[in-house]
């Protein structure tokens, strides 16, 4: 152990440097990354986009690179900015060739911001959630006296006695079994916040792959089978009680296709399709058009739909910038074999492990590294464990470089050795 | 002469360590305190569901006290060894040397994890007295953590006390001062990946105490 506990201090330290000296080399090197956000106007039939400079000012531009004051911008897009056209009386009485009440712009719309956090969110989320009465005969949403988590049976916790309501476990549980439920349930998905108009249940995906919509109805479990099946592989659904839409919310399959559950019998309609575990999606929905945002690390694809009919309107791919640029971002691809990162997050802290961008690069380099180290420790007499120590650079890169040179345990004849 | 060591570690963390578990039933105390105060003001489910929805940890109070007992308990075991350079002579005694760094190591983590133990049990009396089963039942998984962190830490006060050199204790702690943010997490239901990950950094860690160790032993 005595001579083991050198290389496991060397590994620790590579460890703890491939997490601490990228993140440090970001800090000092990175720079503000400054990316126009682009929207579709719908006056215009092109994007308009804006962004803002160091001192936060705001420019506003189309595509053919024309100016506009803010005043000017927000007219360019009526159904977004509806509230403020209309308080100003500026709200237009034809857009794009078609007329579209104000009251229609201001409901009939949705957005949705789905981010590859959000889906691990759903997955690391305490699985208990609360059943609000969906017909409680009042406007708003009222928090009930107990909380449910389904497993291989329905179980409801009351609040008031923290125990377990076995007659209301088991209703819920014989209601969903009656209903072609297989337990145990293997996801499941809803809005479990208290704002919003009214309450569409929970989406349970049973251990067969269908899905079921579960409600409180009057005290009532009421369940229903979407015919939703193991056809399409739920990866998740995003609920949205909003009355004046005819869906329930937006379903993500396993394989990144996007759908609307329509009102309509549980209908599925498809959206689009992006890659759920690495990009975001950004969702829009007006009465006029659909706007689908697809972005990844240093990039950016917009698809307007035709929010009728779905047909593809306009797209538009963007580059984003990024904190490194140029040498700083050479140096960081080259030198930094791998980067271990901890990064916080709402469901605590992942660790990730990310190879180099440019892995030969970052091979060269550490072969550059291990040779220069060889040669100089080889010239210098100081032979002993070398050839460990050496491939430890090889493999390490200026991580283990670094741990051997901080560890100074080859100094004179290897005293320490 | 395992019992023996033990017996030598007892006589010499026996009045930290009786600090310690008072630091300890106080912080359990203020936190059972605090969380029937809450329990008072506010209705239960909305607690309940505030606590899930945010993913909060309540029973965070808990954590500092475990991690500052890893480290007071390193640097009481090992700094009477290494300002009276007790551990040269503890060398010379009829045990293999690695024997016995291991033992009283050992020592070190048996004493935080009793620590960590009584804080456990605690917070889930508390826990499972106020909050259903499955939230209760995530207190040991984020406390698991704060128990791998407390160790690495433990072995990181450790292996810097008994490092012979003051420019040696330097170099390591510039080598091991970013290790303890690898292994952190901070709220319910981990991926299991994280949790097999943790164990491992936390295992890699362990050996690194004989390091300093040696050195001492041959006189740096």
């Amino acid at each position: 152990m005595w001579k083991a506990s050198r290389y496991f201090l060397i590994i620790a330290a590579v460890l703890a440097f491939a997490n601490v000296i990228p993140y440090l080399y970001n800090i000092a090197l990175g720079g503000r990354v400054s990316s126009p956000y682009y929207q579709y106007s719908p006056v215009l039939n092109d994007f308009v986009y804006y962004s803002t400079d160091r001192s936060a000012r705001a420019e506003y531009m189309d595509t053919t690179g024309r100016q506009y004051s803010k005043d000017e911008y927000i007219k360019l897009l009526p159904m977004l900015y509806a509230r403020d056209l209309f308080s100003r009386g500026e709200y237009p009485a034809d857009i794009g060739g078609v007329s579209i009440p104000v009251e229609r712009a201001l409901r009939e719309k949705d957005f949705r911001m789905i981010r590859p956090a959000f889906i691990d969110k759903e997955y690391t989320r305490m699985q208990i959630y609360p059943l609000f009465e969906s017909a409680s005969g009042f406007t708003g949403v009222e928090l009930p006296v107990d909380l449910f988590r389904i497993t291989d049976r329905v179980e409801f916790y009351n609040a008031e006695r923290n125990s377990v309501d076995s007659a209301k476990s088991e209703l819920y549980t014989d209601a969903l079994a009656a209903a072609g439920f297989q337990f145990p349930a293997v996801k499941i998905f809803g809005n479990t916040d208290t704002r919003k108009p009214f309450d569409w249940g929970y989406f349970v995906v049973d251990s067969a792959g269908s899905v079921y919509n579960l409600r409180q109805v009057k005290g009532q479990p009421w369940v229903a089978d979407t015919g939703i099946g193991a056809s399409q592989p739920v990866l998740a659904v995003m609920v949205s009680e909003n009355q004046y839409l005819d869906y329930y919310g937006l379903m993500i399959t396993t394989d990144g296709t996007v759908y609307k559950v329509l009102l309509d019998g549980y209908r599925t309609e498809r959206v689009g399709a992006y890659d759920p575990y690495n990009e975001s999606l950004y969702y829009y929905m007006n009465p006029i058009t659909t706007e689908l945002s697809i972005s990844g690390v240093g990039y950016e694809d917009m698809y307007i739909l035709s929010t009728a009919t779905h047909q593809p309107i306009a797209e538009k791919h963007n580059i984003e910038g990024t904190r490194l640029n140029g040498f700083a971002k050479t140096v960081y691809e080259a030198a930094f074999p791998f980067v271990l990162r901890a990064d916080n997050n709402k469901s605590g802290r992942d660790l990730s492990f990310y190879l180099s961008e440019n892995f030969m690069a970052a091979v060269i380099c550490s072969v550059i590294l291990a040779a220069v180290y060889g040669a100089v420790r080889f010239g210098s007499g100081r032979r002993y464990r070398l050839a460990t120590d050496t491939a430890l650079v090889l493999v390490g890169g200026v991580y283990a470089l670094l741990a051997l040179l901080l560890l100074n345990d080859t100094k004179g004849k290897d005293k320490w050795i | 002469m395992y019992k023996q060591i033990w017996k030598k570690e007892f006589f010499k963390l026996n009045r930290v360590f009786a600090v310690l578990v008072i630091m300890h039933l106080a912080a359990v105390a203020y936190h059972w305190l605090r969380v029937r105060g809450a329990f008072t003001m506010r209705e239960p489910i909305a607690m309940w569901l505030d606590i899930i929805e945010k993913s909060a940890v309540f029973f965070s109070r808990l954590e500092v006290p475990i991690l500052l007992s890893a480290v007071i308990i390193g640097i009481a075991q090992f700094y009477p060894e290494v300002s009276r350079r007790r551990f040269r002579l503890s060398c010379h005694l009829p045990v293999d040397e690695q024997f016995m760094t291991g033992a009283m190591a050992l020592f070190g983590i048996a004493s935080v994890t009793a620590l960590w133990l009584f804080d456990l049990a605690a917070s889930y009396a508390v826990g499972a007295h106020y909050f259903p089963a499955p939230l209760a039942s995530q207190i040991p998984v984020v406390m698991f953590y704060w128990y791998l962190n407390a160790v690495v830490l433990y072995v990181i006060a450790s292996s810097l006390t008994l490092e012979p050199s003051w420019g040696g204790k330097i170099r390591m702690g510039i080598m091991l001062g970013a290790y303890v943010r690898l292994i952190y997490v901070g709220s319910y239901n981990p991926p299991a990946a994280s949790t097999i990950a943790a164990v491992i950094l936390t295992l890699i860690i362990l050996p690194v105490i004989f390091w300093p160790a040696r050195r001492f032993r041959q006189g740096a």
